[in-house]
């Protein structure tokens, strides 16, 4: 699996968890795994920011969750490589 | 602005990943023992390298902490750097792409985090310093390391113009103090401070980041033209046709307060 648990446990959408855009409470911008593992969702309910997971690496910009943020999961490609 | 300088970032070091892989002022440079020292890593920590580049810190912090998160902002940098994880068999250094303006992790995740020589790039520094807060354990340690500028301010803008046209992707060189205050800004305690002089021969130092020859021109008019209060620092030195000069750094070792 290209993401280990340990990183799954601290990794957070970083949109919702960062600076001003941080959500409210004690915890925000938790990501599932989906697609088998190759892209994280963020959890929070109006976010929809989905991160692809390339050659094993998370991508983790805003930037990037953005572009698929109102592609369903069931609809995301394939990841791809990071170049 | 902000998103320009990142973008050129990428460009950069995208560009210069194979450089940066093999540059010895970041492989090997003296900052990395002595953060190494100062730091003293335990087994049981979680590390963050936050703009990790060709993986040099990470890589040197691995054996010494239970893993270390390495991140960077650019893609390419990170596969090149994972290539050099898998061919030292470390197994505890895992890589992602993040924004250290932006980090992708929850409140106090990490015991200790490094960054090393890559501050002057963040077009939002006291953004950065706060993620980095917020990101360490209370307690947790920050391993920092980056070049520094005299105080003058008109010296630094043109130290700082200097370094820019050799790298359009530098945002600035702060002095000594200034950075020691954005850390106790954001409840760091500064605990060591080692400043060192290193030496670099202009070629080899405008190469790495591509510099064409018109800017090689540039950069060496910059440099005979340079005011006196950054003669201590660059220190230029010609030698048979070769210029030598310095540039400042600073090792900083820092601990966010208990809250």
């Amino acid at each position: 699996m290209a993401v280990s648990q340990d990183l799954l446990e601290i990794l957070r959408c970083p949109y919702c968890v960062s600076g001003d855009t941080r959500k409210p409470g004690d915890d925000p911008g938790q990501l599932e795994l989906v697609h088998n593992g190759k892209w994280l969702v963020c959890q929070e309910p109006d976010c929809g920011r989905k991160y692809p997971i390339r050659d094993d690496i998370p991508v983790m910009l805003i930037e990037e969750g953005d572009k698929w943020a109102n592609t369903p999961a069931e609809a995301l490609p394939e990841p791809g490589s990071l170049v | 602005m902000a998103n320009d300088l990142k973008a050129k970032a990428r460009s950069q070091f995208g560009a210069s990943a194979e450089a940066y892989a093999t540059s010895d002022v970041h492989a090997k440079g003296e900052s990395l023992s002595i953060l190494l020292d100062l730091v003293r890593p335990q087994g049981d920590w979680q590390a963050l390298d936050v703009a990790t580049g060709a993986g040099h810190t990470a890589m040197a912090f691995a054996p010494h902490v239970a893993h270390v998160t390495a991140s960077d902002l650019t893609q390419e940098m990170l596969t090149k750097t994972s290539e050099l994880i898998a061919a030292r068999g470390l197994i505890n250094v895992g890589t992602q792409v993040a924004d250290a303006e932006m980090l992708p992790f929850d409140n106090a995740s990490f015991d200790l985090l490094t960054c090393r020589l890559a501050f002057h790039h963040f077009p939002n520094p006291g953004q950065a310093m706060r993620e980095f807060a917020r990101v360490l354990k209370p307690g947790g340690v920050l391993g920092f390391t980056d070049n520094i500028v005299v105080p003058d301010k008109k010296a630094a803008a043109y130290y700082n113009a200097y370094e820019k046209l050799r790298d359009p992707s530098h945002h600035w060189v702060y002095p000594l103090g200034r950075l020691q205050a954005m850390f106790e800004d954001e409840g760091f305690k500064v605990e060591a401070a080692q400043q060192m002089s290193k030496e670099f021969e202009f070629h080899q130092w405008a190469d790495r980041q591509h510099a064409p020859g018109t800017v090689k021109e540039k950069l060496l008019e910059m440099m005979r033209n340079a005011p006196d209060a950054l003669k201590p620092l660059f220190a230029p030195r010609w030698t048979n046709d070769t210029l030598y000069f310095s540039l400042w750094e600073v090792v900083i070792l820092a601990k966010k307060g208990a809250v």
